[in-house]
C-alpha cells in the first residue's frame, strides 16, 4: 500500500470513529461502493456468547428468510469460510444441489452479484469472516477486487477487532514491533524513502516494505506518516 | 499437480495428508533431525491444528504425494514468529495479511525418482518453489516467509526466487536454519516462470477436483504445459 492511500485512510478512520460494528459496515459499503458487507465472529473457546455475533448490511427481509428457512445449514460461504484460511471468490465455491434453493431465493433478495470472503486469524487464533458483494461481474469484478482486496484484508482485522472490543469492552494489544520494524520506521521519521533504508540497513527494498507494512498494521494505521507519529508519540521510536 | 488443501477438503484428502505427515517426520526428523514433535511415524505439531493450509504435490490422479509445504497468515499464530523470536535477536515478528509464512516444505525424492526419473530433486524442489510462488499469488499474497537450511539458498536461486535473508537460528538440528522473505508479484512470479522455464504448475482449487478421473476431461492446460515442461526436461 502507498503512502498516500486515502481509501484506506478514510477506512481505518471509519472503523475507529463508527459507533458499532454496524456502523463500521455501513460506512465501508459506502467507501468501497459495495453492494452488501457481512461480518461473522467465530465462536472461541474464550467466547460465552450465546447467540453468534453477527453483523450485515442485508436488507431485513433477506436476513429473516435466512434465519426461517435455515439457510445456515446449506450457505457454502456459511460452511466454508471458518474452514479456510486464504480469501475466495464466491464464484469458485461448490454450489451442491441443497444450496441451489438458497441461491436462487438470494437472487430474488438482491443480495449481489458477486462475492469474495475474508477469513480473519488473529494471534490469540480467534477467527472471523468478513464477506463483501457487488453488482459487478466478470472482468470488472475481477479487475476490482484485485486493487481492493489488499484493502478489504486490512478492514477485515480491523472489524474483527473492532467487534472485539464491542463484546468484550476491551482487546489485547497488537503485537510489539520487532527492532527491524523499528529501525525501518525510525529511518522513515528521518525523511528516508524505501531505498534507501535498504542501503542503510543492507536489506531489499521489497524486505523493507514488508517491516514497515508489518509495523504500520501493528499500529493499527492506515498510512506510514500516521505511523511514524504514532510511534513517536507512544516512544517507540526517536525521529 | 500442485493444487492448495484447506480445513474445508482435508476430509477429502485425508490419505494424502497423513502421506504428508509421514514424509515430514522422514525429512525433517529422520533427515534432517531437527527438533521437531513426532508421535510414532509422523511429525505434526500445533500449528497444524490452526487449520493450515497446505500446497500439495501429487500425480493428476492424487494417489501419490511428491512433496508439500504449509501456509499460515503472519496475523496469526505462525511457527517462525514463534522459534525465532526465541532464538534470533533480530525478531522476524511480522504480521500483515497479505504476508503469509511458508514451512516444513518437503519433497519425497525417493517417490520421484521412481514416477519421473527425469526429475532430479533439485529440479523437483525448484519446481515446488514455483507452484509455491503462483499460488501465493493466485490468492494475493504479497509476500512469502520460509525457513531453509543454509545450502536451500542455491535452490530458491536456481529457482528465480529473489529471496532476501532476515534471520539465522541455531537449535533446530544439525546445521542451522535460515529465514527469508521474497516478495510476490506478477514480475518476481515471471522471472521465476522464466528461469526455470516452466509455468501454471499450481492450480487453482485443485482439491475440488474429482479424484481418479485421471486424464483428458481434467487435464488443464496448466498441467498439459507442466507435462510438456517435464517431457522437455527428460
Amino acid at each position: 500500500m502507498d503512502e498516500k492511500d486515502d481509501l484506506l485512510k478514510d477506512a481505518y478512520a471509519a472503523v475507529e470513529e463508527a459507533e458499532d460494528v454496524q456502523e463500521v459496515l455501513n460506512k465501508i459499503r459506502a467507501i468501497f461502493g459495495l453492494h452488501h458487507i457481512v461480518f461473522h465472529l467465530g465462536q472461541t473457546q474464550v467466547d460465552t456468547l450465546d447467540r453468534p455475533f453477527v453483523r450485515t448490511t442485508y436488507p431485513d427481509s433477506w436476513v429473516s428468510r435466512y434465519l426461517l428457512k435455515g439457510y445456515v445449514d446449506v450457505d457454502p460461504v456459511a460452511r466454508e469460510g471458518f474452514l479456510r484460511l486464504l480469501p475466495f471468490d464466491w464464484h469458485d465455491l461448490e454450489i451442491d444441489e441443497s444450496a441451489m434453493e438458497m441461491m436462487a431465493d438470494a437472487a430474488k433478495h438482491d443480495i449481489g452479484d458477486s462475492g469474495y470472503s475474508i477469513p480473519v486469524i488473529d494471534r490469540q487464533a480467534r477467527r472471523s469472516l468478513f464477506s463483501v458483494t457487488s453488482k459487478l461481474t466478470g472482468q470488472d469484478w475481477k479487475n476490482f477486487m484485485e486493487e481492493q482486496g489488499p484493502r478489504l484484508q486490512e478492514v477485515a482485522h480491523r472489524t474483527h477487532r473492532r467487534a472485539l472490543h464491542e463484546i468484550f469492552g476491551e482487546v489485547d494489544p497488537m503485537p510489539p514491533l520487532g527492532p527491524r520494524e523499528i529501525e525501518c520506521l525510525t529511518w522513515t521519521a528521518r525523511g528516508k524513502d524505501y531505498a534507501v533504508i535498504a542501503d542503510i540497513l543492507g536489506l531489499s527494498g521489497h524486505t523493507v516494505r514488508g517491516y514497515l507494512k508489518s509495523a504500520r498494521f501493528k499500529l493499527e494505521c492506515a498510512t506510514l506518516p500516521q505511523a511514524v507519529a504514532k510511534a513517536v508519540s507512544l516512544k517507540i521510536i526517536t525521529p | 499437480m500442485f493444487f492448495i488443501v484447506q480445513a474445508s477438503d482435508y476430509g477429502q484428502h485425508r490419505k494424502l495428508l497423513d502421506r504428508m505427515f509421514r514424509l515430514r517426520k522422514q525429512v525433517f526428523h529422520d533427515e534432517l533431525q531437527w527438533d521437531v514433535p513426532v508421535i510414532g511415524d509422523i511429525e505434526r505439531d500445533a500449528y497444524d491444528d490452526l487449520s493450515p493450509a497446505y500446497l500439495l504435490w501429487t500425480d493428476e490422479a492424487k494417489r501419490t504425494l511428491y512433496g508439500s509445504l504449509r501456509l499460515m497468515p503472519t496475523t496469526g499464530p505462525t511457527l517462525l514468529n514463534d522459534v525465532f523470536r526465541k532464538t534470533y535477536p533480530r525478531n522476524l515478528d511480522l504480521c500483515h495479511p497479505t504476508i503469509w509464512e511458508g514451512t516444513r516444505m518437503c519433497i519425497d525424492a525417493e517417490e520421484i525418482a521412481l514416477s519421473m526419473p527425469e526429475i532430479e530433486p533439485q529440479q523437483a524442489m525448484c519446481m515446488l518453489l514455483l507452484a509455491l510462488g503462483e499460488c501465493a499469488l493466485d490468492h494475493g499474497i504479497q509476500t512469502l516467509i520460509s525457513n531453509y537450511e543454509p545450502h536451500m539458498k542455491r535452490i530458491y536461486n536456481r529457482a528465480g526466487a529473489p529471496l532476501t535473508e532476515v534471520g539465522k537460528a541455531d537449535g533446530f538440528g544439525k546445521r542451522p536454519v535460515c529465514c527469508g522473505l521474497f516478495e510476490v508479484n506478477t514480475k518476481t512470479i515471471n522471472g521465476m516462470r522464466e528461469k526455470t522455464g516452466m509455468s501454471g504448475l499450481h492450480v487453482k482449487d485443485g482439491a475440488k477436483r474429482p479424484i481418479g478421473m485421471g486424464d483428458a476431461a481434467w487435464m488443464s492446460s496448466a498441467s498439459a504445459a507442466h507435462r510438456a515442461t517435464w517431457a522437455g526436461a527428460a
